[in-house]
């Protein structure tokens, strides 16, 4: 079990792109610091949403996670599972004594694993970038928070945040896992994958104009996309009051179980593979 | 030369996932007139907005088409042509006939072409029968950046000309996916680079990228005279720049593997 773990893992790092992902990482942060830096000019010091060292990990992330990390999860996704057995690679893993089940299993570690190291590089390398692009300020106001924080205290509540972060991750990835299982080609894989994710995007948007009452409830009903959490819901959840931390929670572990349990059950049971 | 467009086009078809896209994106398009339906409003930017009505309904969808277009059912379609084919192994089939090899790579290009205007034509028409049904019929019209009333003959025109910027616009996606799909030998990685390089481009250029992701206030921009001369220069540039570095790498690629 643990080898074919180990094989898994290192035939994900065996391929360029992963490579290309992790080394994008520094670039996606500049491009974003940039952004925030211009938009430091138009909010006040004492506004949430002014960037400084303390809070530019959190800050850094909070659009990235809906685009970066989301389609680099599907670009793992579809190479480590749709390209496999398609192009018949897999069949050279599958001719050891090991039952599907175990490679599936396997299969979503590696992928997970990778996943988390990816969130490491990034909170490592937004550290650093922030530490000499950002402003350095002492009193930090943070989404959802009354009073200032220091900048340990932000540390603090960005590893918070990226721990998170990742649970989003990982409920985006069991869907990604999902539609790579059952496509059948890589482009169909990546096509629909990307697909989702639009949707996601869209949605929150138009339950909103369709509700009538604007309350607590439609804010629970947007909820249900996973990118709507990874964009507001983090912030909210971590706030002073944990708005919604139970229930955000609750859909991306429902998010997890049923599509990592359906798509173990399609892999196992199918034999499409063979 | 048309011998080998019309096996590409044929090839197209052929696919299951083409015929799939199709009906998903027809599907959209009726849900989202649906819906347009309800909100009952047509946006030039988020803060001006204009009633809807049958004539001009099919300028209005557009603006939520576009990303449904550029990022999901044209890089697909492209993808599969440029890069697929190739990479898979499938291509060599078509080689070993006798002709140029920059014939190829043209009549591919030539294939897209046919298809993005396909599939403008069919939105065109969708969206024309959709806002007789289910919008308020109307004897004339405004546009936005644009003087004067519109009757239903005017209407008809501007709505084409409109659909033709759009076209425009595509084909510049088309050029660049060519391009990014002979670099890179991966359909995943190709798909993924074509997707990251239009929203990537937001970031690092600016507004005068963000028509890739919505078009709409572009359009009306050009129509009405008033727009800028990037946008000008970005889509002539990205169409030369990548139908002719295209056809450079293709004619010196080594087709022995």
């Amino acid at each position: 079990m643990k080898n074919l773990f180990v094989c898994e893992f290192e035939r994900i790092w065996s391929k360029k792109s992963t490579w290309l992902l992790f080394l994008l990482i520094p670039f996606v942060i500049l491009a974003s610091g940039k952004y925030y830096l211009s938009h430091n000019l138009e909010v006040g010091l004492t506004s949430a949403e002014f960037t400084s060292v303390g809070n530019f990990p959190a800050a850094t992330i909070q659009e990235q996670l809906m685009t970066f990390f989301n389609a680099s999860a599907l670009l793992i996704i579809a190479l480590a599972i749709t390209e496999e057995y398609r192009t018949g690679e897999i069949r050279m893993v599958l001719v050891r004594c090991k039952s599907f089940g175990q490679l599936f299993v396997c299969k979503i570690f590696a992928i997970f694993t990778t996943i988390f190291m990816m969130l490491i590089t990034y909170f490592i390398c937004s550290l650093v970038i922030g530490y000499f692009l950002m402003p350095r300020v002492d009193n930090i106001k943070i989404f959802y928070y009354d009073g200032f924080f220091t900048i340990s205290q932000s540390f603090i509540y960005g590893l918070k945040y990226y721990s998170y972060s990742f649970i989003t991750l990982l409920a985006f990835a069991s869907v990604g896992i999902f539609i790579g299982i059952i496509s059948r080609s890589i482009t169909t894989a990546i096509g629909s994958g990307v697909g989702f994710l639009l949707f996601s995007l869209i949605y929150p948007q138009l339950v909103y104009i369709f509700s009538s009452i604007k309350g607590v409830g439609t804010m629970k009903i947007q909820m249900l996309s996973i990118t709507h959490i990874q964009h507001m819901g983090i912030a909210m959840a971590l706030g002073e009051r944990s708005l919604f931390f139970g229930w955000s929670t609750l859909i991306l572990v429902v998010y997890i179980v049923v599509f990592i349990t359906t798509s173990y059950v399609i892999f196992t049971r199918s034999d499409k593979n063979i | 030369m048309k011998d080998l467009v019309i096996s590409e086009l044929e090839r197209v078809w052929s696919r299951g996932k083409t015929k799939g896209l199709l009906i998903l994106f027809i599907g959209v398009t009726i849900l989202w007139g649906v819906f347009m339906k309800q909100s009952d409003m047509g946006f030039y930017d988020p803060d001006t907005i204009m009633k809807l009505n049958s004539l001009n309904f099919g300028v209005f969808i557009v603006r939520d088409i576009h990303p449904l277009l550029v990022f999901v059912v044209l890089p697909m379609l492209y993808v599969d042509c440029f890069n697929g084919e190739h990479s898979l192994g499938y291509y060599r089939n078509v080689m070993i006939r006798p002709y140029e090899k920059w014939q190829f790579i043209v009549s591919k290009i030539i294939t897209q072409m046919i298809v993005t205007f396909i599939v403008v034509v069919i939105m065109f028409v969708l969206t024309t029968i959709l806002g007789n049904l289910f919008f308020n019929k109307v004897d004339s019209t405004e546009f936005f950046k644009v003087s004067g009333n519109f009757s239903f003959l005017g209407a008809f025109i501007y709505r084409a000309k409109y659909y033709f910027v759009e076209f425009v616009i595509l084909i510049s996606v088309l050029s660049l996916s060519a391009l990014i799909c002979t670099i890179i030998p991966n359909v995943v990685l190709a798909f993924m680079s074509i997707v990251g390089f239009f929203i990537g481009g937001i970031y690092v250029l600016g507004d005068d990228f963000f028509f890739f992701l919505s078009s709409g206030k572009d359009i009306f921009d050009v129509l009405g005279n008033v727009q800028s001369y990037n946008f000008y220069i970005i889509i002539v540039s990205f169409i030369i720049i990548g139908i002719t570095s295209t056809l450079t790498l293709w004619k010196r690629k080594d087709f022995l593997y």
